[in-house]
């Protein structure tokens, strides 16, 4: 279980990992009232819904005409987020399933040792590699988790995370991922700021 | 927003400083190895007569049998091939008694840490008939450009046939379900059936291709 979680970290700067890294950062930054809620439900049904796949419990491809529903989904996933109060969990827990369900469904990681195990097994051994498979995405989600506890651990980290430039760059990313996720291109954006970056 | 309790943020803090430590760890140690084939029995007759002459019979363990997964599919609707003459996947399995099959992409960090088993099981085998496809599924726009493409190849020193499916419809068709995965090797033997077929780059699947290829070249069924 510790190589699985490891193998996750290892991965978080590789393109295949941002493609749904960078939506649960944001999405865990616009969440003003329970980030936390928001990160772990994030984290489990991004989890899920890879498994699902690979366990061939879930065989809807996200492709095709479905993209321009999910684009909107993942605004108005972001929208709830935001505007939601500490009394109300349901729509915290709500963005945090969508974005999160939505993210794992349209993941096509790059598949290491452990993760490739879990895959090779997932259809064989359900709920061990469920458990295996939320471990390696709370690995590869650290970052965003690490934002959603320093809320807790660290009351003077929120300064940072609520400023309202912080705020604008999240939900402007939202727009943007939306957008292309409707057209059909979000993942060669990140491709192409991850080879800009690394270049 | 509400104050949180000490408790809580005792809590709190050990988790972040534990992820915090996770993540410094996998970053400042050494970048991890590519996938090194273990030293395995490849079912065919060693050179040294004195290596299984020391072996007695009884230990000998029965090696499992090689599964059948199905009938092979086929390469369609490509963007064209590298490496080769061949214009189809028949072509090269007519060609050959074995057929490995690897959808990767070249910036798939994974797929690279593959391509020294792969290399190697092409030098020892690929002179006894065993071809290798890496079929070119890609992520992102620029893993489509066929000139980064051939640039890749050579650097990686990938010196076996690559067919480009850049639009990923062999790379979605092939892999069972609404997704797929880098890297997924499959092993298809002349009568064209998987015999093997993983995700992921785990040196032990690779061992065991190596293992595969090795048994049904020396004839078995």
């Amino acid at each position: 279980m510790t190589a699985t979680f490891f193998e996750g970290v290892g991965v978080i700067s590789q393109a295949c990992t941002l493609v749904v890294l960078l939506p649960g950062v944001a999405l865990t930054l616009v969440s003003h009232k329970g980030r936390l809620t928001v990160a772990l439900c994030y984290t489990v049904f991004a989890a899920l819904l890879m498994w699902a796949q690979a366990a061939q419990h879930w065989s809807i491809a996200s492709r095709g005409a479905i993209v321009v529903p999910l684009g909107v989904l993942i605004v108005a996933s972001f929208v709830a987020a935001r505007s939601a109060q500490q009394a109300n969990q349901r729509r915290l827990i709500a963005a945090g399933v969508v974005g999160g369900a939505i993210a794992g469904w349209m993941w096509l990681p790059c598949v290491g040792t452990q993760l490739g195990e879990i895959l090779n097994n997932a259809s064989t051994n359900g709920p061990r590699t469920l458990a295996l498979m939320i471990v390696y995405t709370a690995g590869a989600l650290l970052p965003m988790l690490l934002i959603a506890l320093s809320n807790q651990a660290i009351p003077a980290s929120q300064k940072i995370f609520e400023h309202r430039a912080t705020d604008v760059c999240a939900m402007g990313f939202a727009v943007i991922y939306g957008v292309t996720v409707a057209i059909g291109r979000y993942d060669d954006l990140v491709g192409e700021l991850f080879r800009i970056s690394s270049a | 927003m509400q104050p949180v309790s000490i408790g809580k943020r005792i809590v709190a803090m050990a988790f972040l400083a534990a992820g915090i430590g996770a993540l410094l760890w996998v970053y400042l140690r050494d970048t991890p190895t590519p996938v090194a084939l273990p030293e395995v029995s490849t079912g065919t007759a060693p050179d040294d007569e004195s290596v299984t002459a020391v072996v007695p019979s009884s230990d000998v363990v029965e090696p499992i049998p090689i599964p059948i997964l199905g009938q092979a599919d086929t390469l369609t609707e490509l963007d064209g091939w590298l490496n080769t003459d061949a214009n189809s996947l028949e072509e090269l399995r007519e060609r050959n008694e074995l057929t490995v099959v690897q959808f990767w992409t070249f910036g798939c960090f994974n797929c690279k840490n593959t391509l020294d088993a792969l290399s190697r099981l092409y030098s020892d085998y690929g002179d006894q008939g065993v071809e290798i496809v890496g079929v070119h599924a890609p992520e992102f726009s620029y893993e489509a450009d066929v000139d980064n493409i051939i640039a890749a190849a050579a650097e990686l020193g990938v010196t076996w046939p690559i067919a480009l499916d850049t639009n990923k419809r062999n790379f979605h068709r092939w892999q069972e379900g609404p997704t797929g995965y880098w890297p997924r090797v499959y092993l298809i033997d002349a009568d064209n059936q998987i015999r093997f077929d993983k995700s992921g780059d785990g040196a032990a699947n690779y061992a065991q291709l190596y293992d595969y290829v090795g048994r049904l070249l020396n004839g078995e069924a």
